[in-house]
């Protein structure tokens, strides 16, 4: 068997602090906030995420969230991160994220490497029944991935985001452990 | 639709049937602590918790605490409290919100109320708070809120599925929304 936490270019890691600077400055680009941010665009500071009262610090605490680190295993370069949000013990679901904002790294595969491994994770090591995603209906290639990885369309928010003067909607996807475990034994 | 015709100018807080009160302490202390029926625990549980014997004031209590967009519902013939129901989730950004409605008088969980609720609800959202798309979450079984939510013109956009724990099987989760355009077109 496989370490769990690491994949055939990465590894998922506990997250540290010391990356947090670079990953302030990363995500204050416009064209990666509208791709992972669906709220309002905003610069960001490293205090934003190293403030131990602030939202980022407070997610990492918090005990329905498990957050990594997405390094790559050659080099052990910090590319961004992936995790499980919003665990519900009673119905064992919870909601995956990925933000791999390293911007040398997009598009390259990690991000579907760094999802597997996470799914694996909640299916396996949480247990869970049901993984699922919000991803802006805009962000084709996004969506192309989760497809790929197994995730199907469950719903279309309709105009449930508003960026540029312009309501977007927001599609809710999905895999059951069933699903999973289908394809991955 | 029905006899519902609302026109701008009216009071926004009163439907055909109830109206939108306030949440006071003295609303909360008259209702009963004795917990609700079977009916009215499947009706008030939003599947993201254990169904759990909860009584009408502990409802009333946890809508007083959900913040100033909240409501009592009262019926317009004799100011009856038969429920509550408040905006959560609320993003300015893109002016939507998600509706919670508790029934918690057993005889008023009717398609009539329902609707009635629904139609207030919203013309209190697109005329007074300025809100661009109302959602429901409705669970698969909740047939009633099913069909009240497409009499009233909700689209369903999608079904969560297994997103649901109850009695030992998984259910699933319907999303319904109308956006104030869709709205003003059904009420002309």
């Amino acid at each position: 068997m496989t370490f769990i936490f690491e994949g055939e270019r990465i590894r998922l890691t506990v997250v540290s602090n010391d990356v947090l600077p670079q990953f302030a400055a990363w995500m204050s680009d416009f064209g990666l906030q509208r791709l992972v941010n669906p709220g309002m665009s905003v610069p960001h500071s490293e205090d934003d995420f190293l403030d131990p009262d602030g939202w980022f610090q407070g997610d990492l605490k918090n005990e329905k969230t498990r957050m990594f680190e997405v390094r790559t295993r050659s080099d052990d370069i910090f590319i961004g991160h992936c995790g499980i949000v919003n665990v519900n013990i009673f119905t064992h679901s919870a909601e995956i994220g990925i933000n791999l904002a390293h911007p040398d790294y997009r598009g390259k595969g990690y991000g579907g490497e760094s999802m597997r491994l996470t799914m694996r994770y909640g299916f396996e090591q949480l247990n869970l029944n049901r993984i699922y995603l919000r991803v802006m209906s805009f962000n084709t290639r996004a969506i192309r991935l989760y497809e790929k990885l197994g995730f199907q369309q469950e719903a279309r928010e309709r105009e449930v985001l508003f960026h540029d003067g312009i309501y977007f909607d927001q599609l809710l996807m999905g895999i059951l452990r069933r699903e999973w475990e289908a394809v991955n034994g | 639709m029905d006899d519902f015709a609302p026109l701008k100018g009216d009071d926004v807080r009163r439907g055909l049937k109830v109206y939108l009160d306030s949440i006071s302490n003295a609303t909360i202390e008259v209702l009963s602590n004795v917990p609700l029926s079977e009916s009215l625990l499947y009706h008030l549980n939003d599947g993201n918790t254990p169904l759990t014997p909860i009584s009408a004031k502990a409802v009333g209590q946890s809508y007083k605490e959900g913040g100033k967009l909240s409501f009592s519902l009262r019926l317009i013939e004799n100011a009856d409290l038969i429920g509550f129901c408040r905006f959560g989730d609320v993003g300015w950004q893109a002016r939507h919100a998600q509706l919670h409605l508790s029934i918690v008088e057993e005889a008023y969980l009717t398609p009539e109320i329902v609707i009635d609720v629904l139609q207030t609800v919203l013309k209190l959202a697109y005329w007074e708070a300025n809100l661009n798309r109302i959602a429901v979450h409705c669970i698969e079984d909740n047939t009633l809120l099913f069909e009240a939510l497409k009499h009233t013109g909700f689209t369903n956009e999608g079904r969560l599925r297994d997103d649901v724990y109850r009695n030992g099987r998984y259910l699933d989760r319907f999303i319904f929304s109308i956006l104030c355009r869709e709205w003003e077109n059904i009420i002309g």
